[in-house]
């Protein structure tokens, strides 16, 4: 008898609860009365001390979808807004009084900072997406070179109507594909970076790219659609949270052969024996570490790379059969290859004084007792520490080929 | 005999309640690593927090033995006297209606942060409450069964949640390993035994067992199971957020934020809570059935049912009030205060109690059952 | 004050003992000497009906001996009244010398071939006759002789309707006890199948039986199911549904805790894991008791299917049921709480579908819920012919115009309608409906409190369902409590050489013997 009388007192009081709580209807949004912000873009405002927030909201209905389209195909699915604030928090709320859906972030992909703003400093500006329940920590935080992040949000891509989706699907592709140009940085990582001892953050580069519009040698579709594009063409360098250089693209390899996140991307070197060739080596996998270590008081760092690939792409004529030296010798250069761009990463690093490999971190990590002492003159050693690299470069195949084809001279 | 509850439970279901509250206090504060100096040594707190607490339930076992068929309330009448063991029995209870209480308004606290802001705090902590005394009331039996039927999907999506953000989970984050020696590990090491000392609800529910032999082998398979899952989570927390952890207020709950396979199961962070609220819900129970059953045998009532829904509410109020604010609640479960206050409730009264026990079994050898 | 609300709600147990048994005693009337007296009480026993057979008989040599005989047209074989009874007695060539002598001779020799009884009171030989029995008295004998010649019309031995499998006996049962049993004993042919019986209804008298397998059932169970059936007290039992309501454990839960079957194959297996079996007569449904969770998801296929297809096909059926509970709850709690949940791309096709609808999603999945539950119900109601065309139109009409109107998004008829077919893989109905009444406060909650709404009442239906008992046994076992012998024939069914314990509740995991 206690089970039935239980039940129906819990019945009893689930139904008054509702009662109350469906007219109450807190924390109830429904999903069409939500504005999903696609990207957040934080800059300075004109007004002194203020921040200029510009977000790029989807239009649900203009993506169509549902059983028929509503609205009109021509219509963008996006919408670009700004508003300002002393904060970003009270700059998000100023938005409710432009957009008649209630601002939600879940699912932004980008927070873009502005070139100027970075280099005033964002630690200000993160704690909020941090703070905030809705943003996600795996979204990538994009500088923007010469340029404000309202514009970089003015951006279109081809293929995707929506441009956050659009940069997203060339931040995933460039990630694996393509890892020269870029360096994994969400929010998440940059956060342990500013935080962490002896490590500074990168952010991902990005430049706006203004395409004629009668003229286009791309040949691209629709190209009179498409005024502005964007493009990803490197790291920005952070010295804790101010900005202080850029990374270009070979750098930025560099950046990743050491961090061991290179996953994909193409080696081109120079033709043995006809060097006004070159030939194009497929990265496979990569393995980067290093080691910083005391010695007679200074700090040298010993970098290890091991790096596989085939060759792709070959100008001229080899034949690795006949002639196994050439395969020797493309493993050389390819080495040289990594071997500059690594030292190019580490002389612009230093150069900034920014230590974003985490050299510091990991000295920590080996010898803390060490790393107390010279914790607090890191930003003067660091420009001065000796770096090694040793780079094992191997070449696994060739593709369907073994011997170019040789062309009747 | 004075029978109040006459509910069997078995070991596992046992064990089933004691794993569901020990993983609860991560629902919502993390105090092992919240505000800790060094994170990257939590783990090492975890792990000695966890074999401290195994004498101790040791300790609770070996006293229960010796009264079979009495509760924790009820030997410690006949060890103390009426006076003393009734003093000694009402402040296990108030400690056990006090631990609801934090653990009621820590839930309410978790979906109001992080969920649900505009929804007011009282009405998850009033549902809660009562669905935590409706299955109070029906008997340690149904919240046995309901543990045990409850704890592996809980289990299931902890592990998920810390096996899923394996992509962002950086190893090295554990170095260097105690850089500053066994001083900071101290602090939070208590804080993790102190969470343990709440076993000391088991004296409640021994005597109820179908084979009480069998506490022993189960409730420490219980430390061993959660504590062991305390610590594997601390590593992954550490991994996942590095030197940022400590800056989280609900750390777990952030982690499963982190949560990404291929762009399509993200955010599971509402799933791994709804889980939680489940173990919320059976330790809650846990705790008000054994404070109803504690008050009945204090006072020498014979139904302890009628004290359930009251004692719901008096649990919701009493967690409404005893935290100003979240950041109050996180204080307070710092070591110098919770850390202090379980072991001077907890292992202060089985202390007594044991040395008691064997004071007169020392004097009145006759006397041993 | 709310247990004085209670009592005058829901004073269904108080019943009245006292008037329990038929009177008995003095009252009862005796068989008068008289033949015409006798005639006259039996016709107004039975207010002259008009199927009320009588026919007065002159027996042995000279006819000296008159008799009457007495059956119901339509519920006695004619054939075996005729041969057996009227040619017996008024072919015969004896030479009686008393109606005694008569009397005595048809009860011993002649009336023989058909399971003779003798009656001592007029108001068992008229229950004998309403119960299809043919009656004969003699005159100036006080007692009386009942013949079983019980015959009438029946739907012969069909496919189960309502438990459909691919394989397996396609045996159901009948609304005629005696072949129900019998078609038991044929699966069990051991003199250990008892079968006891008792009629149930003060005006009804219908036959009831308990089966079970004697050492294999639990004897306090066996007196359980007994008592329970015993403390009934109806004028009449149409149904094994109106049994199951008296004799369950928590009438107010909207799970059973009895199962109900029409294949003997199910009560079979069944008794022999120890349960008892409740047939009535009049109905095909037999119940089993007691009755566990695990057992309303189990279809008689798992045993004859290779049991990892059986296993797996238990697996999607729990599934099935998670999403019949939960699906549309869970739907509302996501699009209106937690839209960080979905993938971007869903979550903006899902708020494009929205766009216009003018109710709250609660609402929607309320509204289409009930416009689901209208179609099945009035499937189910319709005639068999029309019934799949008014699914058919009713489903895509409905659902489609639904959409086209602006009323409800393609994603939420599309939950719904996974939802409701869904609910059809439950394999015993009143389960599934139960789960599809439990379907609305669920969606009432997600739409108030989102997950946590969810959660709530999962663990309040969790709470519920571990309370929960039949006759006895704890209703979530083998899950909780964890049986772990039991578990080899829970959610998994393990193969049939390793099923070889009984559950635990029939007393000690004893080897299946």
């Amino acid at each position: 008898m206690s089970v039935d009388r239980a039940l129906i007192i819990s019945a009893l009081v689930i139904f008054v609860m509702m009662a109350t709580t469906i007219t109450g209807c807190w924390s109830r949004r429904e999903i069409d009365t939500i504005g999903f912000l696609m990207a957040i873009g934080v800059d300075e405002a004109q007004e002194k001390g203020k921040i200029q927030l510009t977000v790029h909201v989807a239009k649900p209905f203009a993506i169509g979808g549902g059983a028929e389209a509503k609205g009109t195909t021509e219509e963008k699915p996006f919408w670009v807004v700004s508003s300002t604030g002393h904060t970003v928090f009270e700059a998000m709320r100023n938005l409710v009084s432009q957009s008649p859906r209630r601002p939600f972030l879940a699912h932004s992909r980008f927070i873009l900072i502005g070139e100027e703003l970075a280099r005033r400093g964002i630690g200000d500006v993160i704690d909020w997406f941090q703070r905030d329940g809705e943003m996600r920590r795996r979204a990538w935080i994009v500088v923007a070179k010469g340029a404000k992040a309202s514009d970089l949000l003015q951006v279109e891509f081809e293929l995707e109507p929506m441009p956050s989706e659009g940069g997203m699907g060339i931040v995933m592709a460039t990630r694996t594909e393509l890892s020269t140009t870029i360096t994994d940085c969400t929010l998440h990582c940059f956060l342990q970076q500013l935080e962490g001892e002896g490590a500074d953050p990168v952010a991902t580069r990005a430049e706006i790219i203004l395409r004629p519009q009668e003229f286009d040698i791309r040949g691209e579709l629709r190209r009179e659609k498409v005024g502005a594009s964007a493009r990803i063409t490197g790291a920005a360098v952070f010295k804790d949270d101010k900005l202080v250089g850029w990374l270009n693209k070979p750098e930025t390899r560099g950046f990743n052969w050491i961090m061991g996140q290179v996953r994909s991307g193409i080696i081109v070197i120079k033709k043995p024996g006809e060097e006004d060739r070159f030939i194009g080596l497929e990265i496979l996998r990569a393995r980067g570490r290093f080691r910083p270590e005391f010695k007679d008081g200074r700090v040298s760092v010993t970098v290890g790379i091991e790096a596989e690939a085939n060759v792709g792409d070959v100008q001229g004529f080899i034949d690795p059969l006949r002639f196994p030296e050439i395969w020797d010798s493309m493993e050389r250069r390819m080495a040289t290859v990594i071997k500059n761009e690594v030292m190019a990463a580490v002389a612009k690093a230093q150069e900034l004084g920014s230590d974003i490999f985490g050299f510091g971190a990991e000295l920590n990590r080996r010898d803390p007792e060490k790393w107390a002492e010279i914790k607090d003159r890191w930003d003067d050693e660091f420009p001065r520490v000796g770096v090694h690299v040793e780079v094992k470069a191997k070449l696994r195949r060739s593709g369907l080929v073994i011997r170019s084809t040789r062309i009747k001279r | 005999m004075n029978k109040v509850e006459g509910g069997r439970i078995s070991g596992r279901q046992l064990a089933a309640m004691l794993i569901l509250s020990r993983i609860v206090p991560i629902t919502i504060a993390f105090p092992l690593i919240t505000g800790i100096e060094v994170p990257q040594d939590a783990w090492i707190a975890s792990l000695l927090g966890m074999l401290l607490a195994i004498p101790f339930v040791l300790l609770v076992v070996r006293l229960g033995l010796r009264f079979p068929h009495k509760t924790i309330i009820e030997y410690s009448e006949i060890l103390l006297g009426k006076c003393l063991g009734k003093l000694v029995g009402l402040v296990l209870v108030l400690y056990w209606i006090h631990t609801a209480a934090t653990v009621a308004r820590a839930l309410g606290e978790a979906y109001t942060i992080a969920i649900m802001p505009e929804t007011p705090i009282l009405v998850f902590m009033i549902i809660m409450g009562f669905l935590a005394a409706n299955a109070a009331r029906n008997g340690l039996e149904v919240v046995g069964r309901a543990g045990e039927s409850v704890v592996w999907i809980v289990l299931f999506f902890l592990v998920l949640m810390f096996v899923l953000p394996f992509d962002v989970m950086h190893f090295r984050n554990l170095a260097p390993v105690l850089s500053r020696g066994f001083r900071p590990v101290a602090a939070p090491m208590g804080t993790a035994t102190s969470f343990f000392l709440q076993f000391i609800v088991l004296g409640m529910v021994m005597p109820y067992l179908n084979r009480p032999e069998d506490a022993a082998r189960f409730s420490i398979y219980a430390v061993l199971v959660s504590g062991l899952l305390m610590t594997s989570l601390t590593v992954a927390l550490v991994a996942v957020f590095g030197p940022t952890v400590s800056g989280l207020t609900m750390p777990a709950f952030s982690l499963g934020r982190m949560v990404s396979i291929a762009q399509f199961l993200e955010r599971i962070e509402a799933v791994t809570m709804g889980a939680w609220t489940l173990s919320v819900w059976i330790k809650l129970a846990l705790f008000l059935w054994a404070s109803a059953v504690g008050l009945a045998q204090l006072f020498g009532v014979s139904r302890f049912q009628p004290l359930l829904y009251p004692l719901g509410a008096i649990v919701v109020a009493f967690g409404i009030l005893s935290y100003e604010s979240y950041t109050h609640l996180q204080i307070f479960h710092e070591f110098r205060h919770f850390g202090i206050f379980s072991f001077i409730v907890a292992l202060g009264t089985t202390g007594i109690l044991y040395l008691v026990a064997l004071m007169r079994r020392s004097l009145s050898p006759g006397v041993r059952r | 004050m709310l247990r004085k609300l209670w009592q005058v709600l829901f004073k269904r147990r108080q019943r009245r003992q006292s008037s329990g048994q038929v009177r008995t005693g003095s009252a009862e009337k005796r068989i008068s000497s008289e033949l015409p007296v006798n005639r006259e009480r039996i016709k107004a026993a039975f207010g002259n009906s008009a199927d009320l057979v009588l026919q007065d008989l002159e027996t042995g040599a000279q006819g000296k001996v008159s008799a009457l005989v007495v059956h119901i047209d339509g519920l006695c074989d004619k054939r075996l009244v005729a041969e057996v009874v009227i040619r017996q007695i008024a072919d015969t060539e004896h030479e009686w010398n008393s109606a005694k002598q008569a009397y005595m001779d048809l009860k011993d020799r002649l009336l023989s071939g058909s399971a003779v009884k003798e009656v001592d009171s007029l108001d068992s030989f008229v229950a004998s006759v309403s119960d299809g029995k043919c009656g004969v008295l003699v005159d100036g004998v006080t007692r009386g002789l009942v013949c079983d010649t019980r015959g009438w019309a029946q739907r012969s031995i069909d496919e189960p309707t309502t438990e459909v499998t691919v394989r397996g006996s396609k045996e159901g049962f009948v609304e005629t006890l005696r072949t129900n049993t019998s078609l038991l004993r044929r699966r069990i042919a051991s003199s250990r199948l008892w079968i006891e019986e008792m009629k149930i209804g003060r005006i009804s008298r219908t036959s009831v039986a308990i089966v079970y397998i004697s050492g294999v059932a639990d004897e306090k169970l066996v007196q359980e199911v007994r008592n329970r059936l015993e403390r009934i007290d109806v004028s009449a039992v149409y149904e094994s549904g109106h049994l199951e309501e008296h004799i369950e454990d928590a009438p107010f839960s909207p799970f059973p805790t009895i199962l109900r079957t029409e294949r003997p194959d199910k009560v079979t297996g069944a008794l022999l894991e120890g349960r008892v079996a409740i047939l009535t007569d009049g109905t095909p449904f037999a119940l089993i008791v007691p009755a566990t969770f695990t057992m309303f998801l189990t279809a008689p296929e798992d045993y004859y299917e290779r049991y990892f297809i059986g296993s797996a096909l238990r697996i999607l059926r729990l599934a099935s049921f998670f999403i019949s509970l939960t699906l549309p709850a869970l739907y509302v709690a996501v699009t209106t709480f937690h839209q960080e949940m979905l993938p971007t791309p869903l979550v903006l096709s899902v708020a494009a579908q929205r766009e216009g609808i003018p109710f709250p999603a609660v609402v929607e999945a309320v509204l289409m819920e009930l416009i689901f539950e209208v179609l099945r119900e009035a499937g189910v109601r319709l005639p068999r012919v029309v019934g799949p065309a008014v699914s058919i139109i009713g489903g895509l009409v409905i659902g489609d115009a639904a959409i086209r109107a602006g009323l409800a998004s393609p994603a939420m008829v599309l939950v719904v309608a996974f939802t409701g077919i869904a609910s059809f893989a439950t394999p015993v109905f009143s389960l599934a409906i139960g789960v599809r009444l439990l379907r609305f406060p669920m969606i009432a909650l997600a739409g108030a409190l989102g997950l946590f709404g969810v959660v709530a009442g999962m663990a309040a239906i969790l709470a519920h369902l571990t309370a929960l008992r039949s006759f006895g046994v704890p209703f979530l076992e083998p899950l909780a409590p964890v049986v772990l012998s039991d578990l080899k024939d829970a959610l998994l069914r393990a193969p049939w050489w390793a099923l070889d314990t009984r559950p635990r509740f029939t007393g000690k995991a004893r080897p299946v013997s």
